[in-house]
């Protein structure tokens, strides 16, 4: 069975309708808002009262735990033998073949293995008039409860034993004193040994004021208890079965000296249902008791697996719970899926982002590209056209650089007798010069107009040419110059007037071919 | 009466809604939304991938920054050409700025009278010239004053002004000997461009004796803008003895002019009018500016 975070416990008695609230946060679980109203006899005008009672409190849409009442449900636990599977279901079906002996039309029957370890189990069961139940249910319905369980009186009357008394290895007994009947439990170990039902209650042992005053009713109800728990001693005989106290739970206070009368007769020391530190909210138990024990049973706190509430209703009440929860799983899980959508929408739009981006970088980068070829081929085609006009002003700036160079390079004892381009060196003053082109329409290569080839003549006095050498050494040294070394014998022109004229002086010819830096 | 209603049918349809609502919705956001997004971004990754390799011989070898260099490298060697380009298109032509008649230089045949009338204009003034300078010049100019009938008249007539101007440098440069003056043929030296753009060129054979510091004035002015000439050949030589600077100079220089709009280095091609010379005219005492 599941258990609600937020549930009450409505005990709806002959007189009063009490009401406990528990609410459970994880492990713990508060009990609080103990209130009880005195109902009126008309079905009708108390379950109004009920439903506006709990609206007053703010209580009317909790889900809600209700109370199957004796007179219409029968309980019975009996003793299995351990270990014997089979022994408990021919038990179940004889105890349900006997219910239905007992009562007439449908009966709603629940049943409970209780397991002690070593001992004997317990199979509790659970009988009641299918029409009482769909009664009670009804009843609930009209004051528009939200009712998710309806437990027997027992079951709540445990629950609110184990949770509210401090754990005891000797059982206790409860006995819940209500208008018109008598429940009592024993309960060990948060189980339930015993359980019986009276017809003697607080209408019989109360005056008006609710103070236990008629001592023959009294003393009757007491019979009836010791003979309940003298059957019960015959049925439960080992020492450690022997309850050590008695708690005595009724809407009115249970006087001192009842408590003491009971404890003479039954041999078991008795007190009222003592205020619990687990429950610190709950100022009165022993009059909410019932209620305690239902609230406690929907908040999960259920020791005993027993429900009157039909299984199709039990899951109709889970599922109406439920549905927020589907509602709320189904949002989550959508969500999700949405949070993956957008994730996915975040990296697609980084993905194009980062295509887009090297993309544009590739773009960029051919670009650059293309336009540097393009200069590049611009920038060929500009050298080549400002070549013929650069050669054009180099020629004259060449044979400058090479007059200046020789005038500082040469040897002051030596003498230049003749400077001219290779293709004029051999020229001879006044010979036809077509200075043709080669090709016939006029065009010229610049190389052909270049003057980078140039001749220097002289004569020096030293046959071993030291001085000529020297010169050249420095005409290297030259930014201006590419190479120079001594024109090759067979290449120095012939001119008998040139030798003529300087065979005076007894020197010797030299002749000097300059390579320029061309531009 | 309210009765407690046992049917829990509406509760279980309920949920099964909610599931089956559920369901549809993610399966529906799965196949239409993420699974297309998610085979884009796929897509996306592998175009990543094929264009990091792309990528990958720019990033690892060039830079964007040396290419941006290598692209302000060229753009400065651009501008260095247009600039040298504007130096030397105003050093180079002999005749730039001198005013003329674009009209003179028609194919027809009356260009002839004009050839005439200009020669003997230019005898008269370097004949002069020479002279008052004691300048000893070659009779007529190195062409002489007639004109064949196969001789083009503008070629003739830029022969003359080349000569004119080169005698005109020659005496101012104190050479005082012009032995021998000869036009030669004319050349062309084409400036990658179409043939209309180019560099015509008349050379002048010239002979002449004086002394270094001459010859080197000579050169000097040749070099500078509004007197250029472009020295083609050369041969210098000592005639005489060791004590004598006597110098015989025999050169060939070229007198140039660009035919076609050759202001911007890029030669601009479009509807130029092939008559249409950089300057506007020559006439026989009109070379000068």
């Amino acid at each position: 069975m599941s258990f609600f975070r937020d549930v009450i416990g409505l005990d709806i008695g002959s007189r009063y309708a009490k009401v406990v609230r528990a609410v459970r946060r994880g492990p713990f679980t508060v009990l609080s808002g103990a209130e009880e109203i005195a109902l009126p006899e008309a079905e009708e005008d108390r379950n109004r009262l009920v439903r506006v009672f709990l609206e007053e409190k703010g209580l009317a849409d909790l889900p809600c735990v209700i109370a199957m009442r004796g007179e219409d449900m029968l309980m019975r636990v009996v003793n299995t033998v351990p270990g014997d599977a089979g022994s408990e279901r021919a038990i179940v079906e004889e105890q349900h073949e006997h219910f239905e002996d007992l009562t007439t039309g449908n009966v709603v029957s629940e049943y409970c293995v209780q397991k002690n370890p070593g001992e004997k189990n317990q199979i509790v069961f659970a009988v009641a008039r299918e029409d009482a139940v769909r009664r009670t249910l009804d009843s609930a319905a009209e004051a528009g409860l939200g009712t998710v369980n309806l437990l027997p009186v027992p079951v709540a009357l445990l629950n609110a034993v184990s949770w509210l008394l401090p754990s005891s290895a000797s059982p206790l007994l409860c006995i819940d004193i209500g208008h018109a009947a008598t429940e009592l439990i024993i309960v060990r170990q948060r189980k339930l040994l015993f359980q019986r039902r009276f017809m003697i209650g607080a209408s019989d042992l109360q005056d008006t004021e609710g103070v236990f005053s008629d001592t023959r009713k009294f003393d009757q109800w007491l019979e009836e208890l010791a003979a309940c728990i003298s059957f019960y001693r015959s049925e439960f005989s080992a020492e450690k079965f022997t309850v050590s106290k008695a708690f005595v739970s009724s809407r009115s206070e249970f006087p001192q000296e009842c408590a003491e009368a009971v404890s003479r007769r039954v041999g078991i020391q008795c007190a009222a249902f003592p205020l619990s530190v687990r429950a610190p909210l709950l100022t009165n138990p022993g009059r909410y008791t019932v209620a305690a024990g239902l609230a406690l049973a929907g908040a999960g706190q259920n020791m005993l697996k027993i429900s009157l509430l039909p299984a199709v209703l039990r899951e109709k009440m889970v599922l109406q719970h439920q549905i927020r929860y589907w509602a709320a799983s189904a949002l989550l899980l959508i969500s999700s899926v949405l949070v993956l959508v957008l994730g996915m929408a975040s990296q697609l739009d980084n993905a194009e982002n980062a295509f887009g981006r090297r993309s544009e970088m590739l773009e960029r980068f051919r670009g650059m590209e293309r336009k540097l070829e393009q200069l590049k081929d611009e920038n060929t085609v500009l050298r080549t056209r400002l070549m013929p006009l650069t050669v054009a002003a180099w020629n004259a700036e060449a044979v400058i650089a090479l007059l200046d160079a020789v005038t500082v390079a040469k040897d002051a004892n030596d003498w230049i007798v003749l400077i001219a381009d290779a293709a004029f060196y051999d020229h001879r003053p006044g010979a036809a010069q077509n200075n043709a082109p080669a090709s016939g329409d006029g065009a010229v290569t610049v190389r052909d107009a270049l003057l980078d080839e140039l001749v220097i003549e002289g004569y020096t006095a030293n046959p071993d040419l030291s001085s000529v050498q020297a010169m050249i050494e420095k005409l290297r040294e030259d930014p201006y110059i590419l190479s120079v070394d001594l024109l090759a014998d067979d290449q120095v022109r012939a001119d008998a007037g040139r030798d003529k004229s300087w065979a005076f002086a007894g020197c010797h010819l030299f002749a000097i071919e300059v390579r320029m830096v061309a531009p | 009466m309210n009765t407690f209603d046992t049917d829990n049918h509406i509760e279980r349809r309920n949920i099964a809604i909610i599931l089956i609502s559920t369901g549809v919705i993610c399966i529906l956001l799965f196949a239409a939304v993420l699974l297309p997004m998610r085979a884009r971004k796929n897509s996306y990754l592998n175009e990543i991938v094929r264009l990091d390799a792309e990528l990958e011989p720019y990033l690892s070898q060039v830079s964007e920054e040396s290419l941006q260099l290598q692209l302000d490298r060229e753009a400065a060697r651009f501008r260095y050409y247009a600039d040298k380009w504007k130096e030397l298109t105003a050093l180079v032509s002999t005749f730039r700025g001198v005013k003329a008649t674009t009209d003179l230089f028609s194919p027809s045949k009356e260009g002839r009278i004009d050839f005439k009338i200009a020669f003997f204009e230019a005898r008269e003034r370097l004949t002069k010239k020479a002279e008052e300078n004691k300048v000893s010049l070659p009779a007529d100019l190195g062409i002489g004053e007639t004109i064949a009938a196969t001789e083009n008249a503008e070629i003739q007539l830029w022969r003359l002004a080349a000569v004119s101007r080169l005698l005109d440098a020659v005496i101012e440069s104190g050479i005082k000997n012009v032995i021998e003056i000869r036009p030669l043929e004319p050349r062309i030296y084409p400036l990658n461009a179409p043939e209309y753009s180019a560099m015509h060129e008349y050379p002048m054979l010239i002979r002449f004796r004086c002394r270094y510091p001459q010859v080197m004035n000579l050169i000097r002015r040749s070099q500078q803008p509004g007197s250029f000439f472009a020295l083609r050949h050369i041969h210098g030589e000592r005639k005489e003895s060791l004590t004598s600077d006597a110098l015989e100079i025999e050169a060939v220089y070229g007198a140039a002019i660009f035919k076609g709009p050759v202001d911007d280095i890029l030669l601009d091609q479009t509807g130029r009018d092939e008559n249409r010379y950089l300057f506007e005219g020559v006439n026989g005492t009109g070379m000068n500016e």
